[in-house]
């Protein structure tokens, strides 16, 4: 696990170094402040709002982590590392980390600019904010891994699959939608849940997403196996 | 380590580049693969690395550790050389101490103490290559890979090929090289296997290096005496690059400055170097003069890269 995680600090670190961290983490900002500027909103409607909108900038985000690193650079860190499931998995987890600076600024910033309207104590509506986003960037990372160049090698396809998703999961991700819920992630159904105790409502987007997730990684292992 | 019966293509649905392929690589053992360009021998040192899954057939007993020199190193990485080789030695395993300790003596022996701190985008090709080389032999590795391992390397590196090869050798490593241009002639006891339209055998291997070292001394023995350079085994290449230049200044292209290095045989500071006169230059015994035709507006940098290095500059001619 230490070389995984040696190779997930090293693209983490040329992620950051190439200077391409800067552009998702200013368009998180951008939508942050955006989606509060309406007025105070409750806490469960503002961070589910800003979990599905920050689904698209994490998918980006993950594609941006993992073309950062050169073909043949891949290649050598998949044989420095010692197998492909860890070269894979440190790309993930690379991906994953670079996902917390702006998961911590969807939930402080409304706080700090006064967006949120809590009633009752503050920490379960924080957990709740952190949760929400948590699920939503596990399955943005799944699809920008689906879209990087290892497994998609036109651009273009790459980009529709990453705009598409965003789409799918704010156009489909509400109640009344026409269309099977199942088919994406429920990030905005979380807007209904009033109170953060409501456990069965928690626990249900919980398992939606937790099973798109590991369809979406599944997909990418199976992609991977046998390119490099 | 055996590769049984190996099919190897990189599309569902493609051309085999490998068809039934049956290699056996016993420790100790340099093994040197040549064929032509699109033969296969990039492809046959991918499935031995198994970073390309055979379509069919078979790898076992693949050693745990792998190096690999690749043809091409990816210098497109925000990491300068030494943060690039610590951040490499860390994924391959090994503590903080050993990898600086590795790092340093392999930047000792290929020449590349100087550059520990330029960033991997600002070095030269051949610089780039010591980098891809050091990456390679930090972690000790079982199978050591080397596509094409003198491409870009300067003399004294290109010297060190060999010693480095029986080393790997001598530890019960096992060292898979390529060559296309008949320079492992030096590497000792070698097992030649030849690459020729998918199939692998060693009488191809015989073949196969037989006709280019043919070409190589033809060309020896037919190539035209050059009025400003003097070179032995190095010169095939370096004329070659100094004639295309050549061609190019008189069909009037960018200035070049020429700059005359005198390259030491052996390591260790030039000394008693005869001087550049009239575009002769006198090589004295034991010492090669590479005449280097660069870019003017590069010339400054080249020259204090080349001294850098430990070569004697003499001359600059040509446009400043």
């Amino acid at each position: 696990m230490t070389r995984t995680l040696a190779l997930a600090r090293m693209r983490l670190l040329a992620y950051v170094r190439s200077q391409r961290a800067w552009m998702p983490l200013l368009a998180t900002l951008a939508l942050i402040l955006g989606a509060h500027a309406g007025g105070r909103a409750v806490p469960n409607q503002a961070y589910a709002f800003s979990a599905t909108l920050l689904f698209a900038v994490f998918g980006w985000q993950t594609k941006l982590l993992l073309d950062t690193e050169p073909d043949e650079q891949r290649m050598l860190a998949r044989l420095a590392v010692g197998s492909g499931r860890r070269e894979l998995l440190a790309g993930l987890l690379a991906a994953g980390a670079a996902t917390v600076p702006a998961i911590l600024a969807a939930i402080l910033i409304p706080l700090a600019i006064g967006a949120l309207q809590v009633r009752g104590p503050l920490a379960p509506w924080l957990a709740f904010g952190l949760w929400i986003h948590l699920l939503s960037a596990g399955c943005a990372v799944g699809v920008g891994a689906l879209a990087s160049r290892v497994v998609v090698r036109p651009a273009g396809w790459a980009a529709m699959i990453l705009v598409a998703a965003p789409v799918a999961v704010l156009v489909f991700g509400s109640r009344e939608a026409a269309v099977p819920r199942w088919l994406v992630p429920q990030l905005f159904a979380a807007a209904h849940i009033e109170r953060p105790g409501e456990l069965a409502a928690i626990g249900l987007v919980t398992a939606h997403a937790a099973a798109w997730i590991v369809v979406l990684l599944a997909g990418y292992a199976a992609l991977r196996r046998g390119r490099t | 380590m055996r590769l049984i019966d190996i099919y190897a293509r990189y599309h569902r649905g493609g051309l085999w580049v490998l068809r039934g392929v049956d290699v056996e690589l016993r420790p100790g053992e340099t093994v040197v693969i040549t064929g032509r360009n699109g033969a296969g021998k990039s492809t046959l040192l991918r499935v031995a690395a198994g970073l390309l899954r055979a379509g069919r057939g078979q790898v076992r007993d693949r050693p745990a550790v792998v190096g690999w020199l690749p043809e091409r190193f990816p210098a497109g990485q925000p990491f300068d050389v030494r943060d690039y080789l610590q951040a490499m030695a860390r994924v391959q395993g090994l503590t903080e101490a050993v990898a600086e300790a590795r790092i340093m003596a392999f930047a000792a022996r290929l020449h590349l103490a100087p550059f520990l701190r330029t960033p991997l985008r600002s070095l030269s090709q051949g610089t780039q290559r010591k980098v891809a080389l050091t990456q390679a032999l930090l972690p000790r590795p079982g199978l050591l890979i080397m596509d094409e391992p003198w491409e870009g390397l300067d003399a004294p590196s290109q010297a060190e090929i060999p010693a480095l090869v029986a080393e790997q050798v001598a530890s019960g490593g096992i060292c898979l090289i390529t060559d296309h241009r008949g320079r492992s002639g030096d590497l000792g006891s070698v097992r030649r296997l030849g690459v020729e339209e998918g199939q692998v055998n060693e009488r191809l291997g015989e073949r196969v290096s037989g006709v280019v070292g043919e070409e190589r001394a033809a060309r020896e023995a037919n190539e035209e005496p050059n009025a400003t350079t003097s070179f032995e085994r190095l010169g095939e290449r370096v004329s070659g690059v100094v004639g295309e230049e050549r061609a190019a200044r008189e069909a009037n292209e960018e200035p070049n400055a020429t700059i005359s290095t005198d390259m030491p045989a052996s390591s260790g500071p030039a000394v008693g170097v005869a001087p550049v006169k009239g575009g002769v230059t006198t090589t004295p015994p034991g010492r090669h003069v590479i005449e280097v035709v660069v870019q003017a507006s590069d010339s400054p940098s080249v020259v204090a890269s080349l001294r850098a290095a430990g070569y004697d500059v003499r001359a600059v001619r040509g446009e400043s």
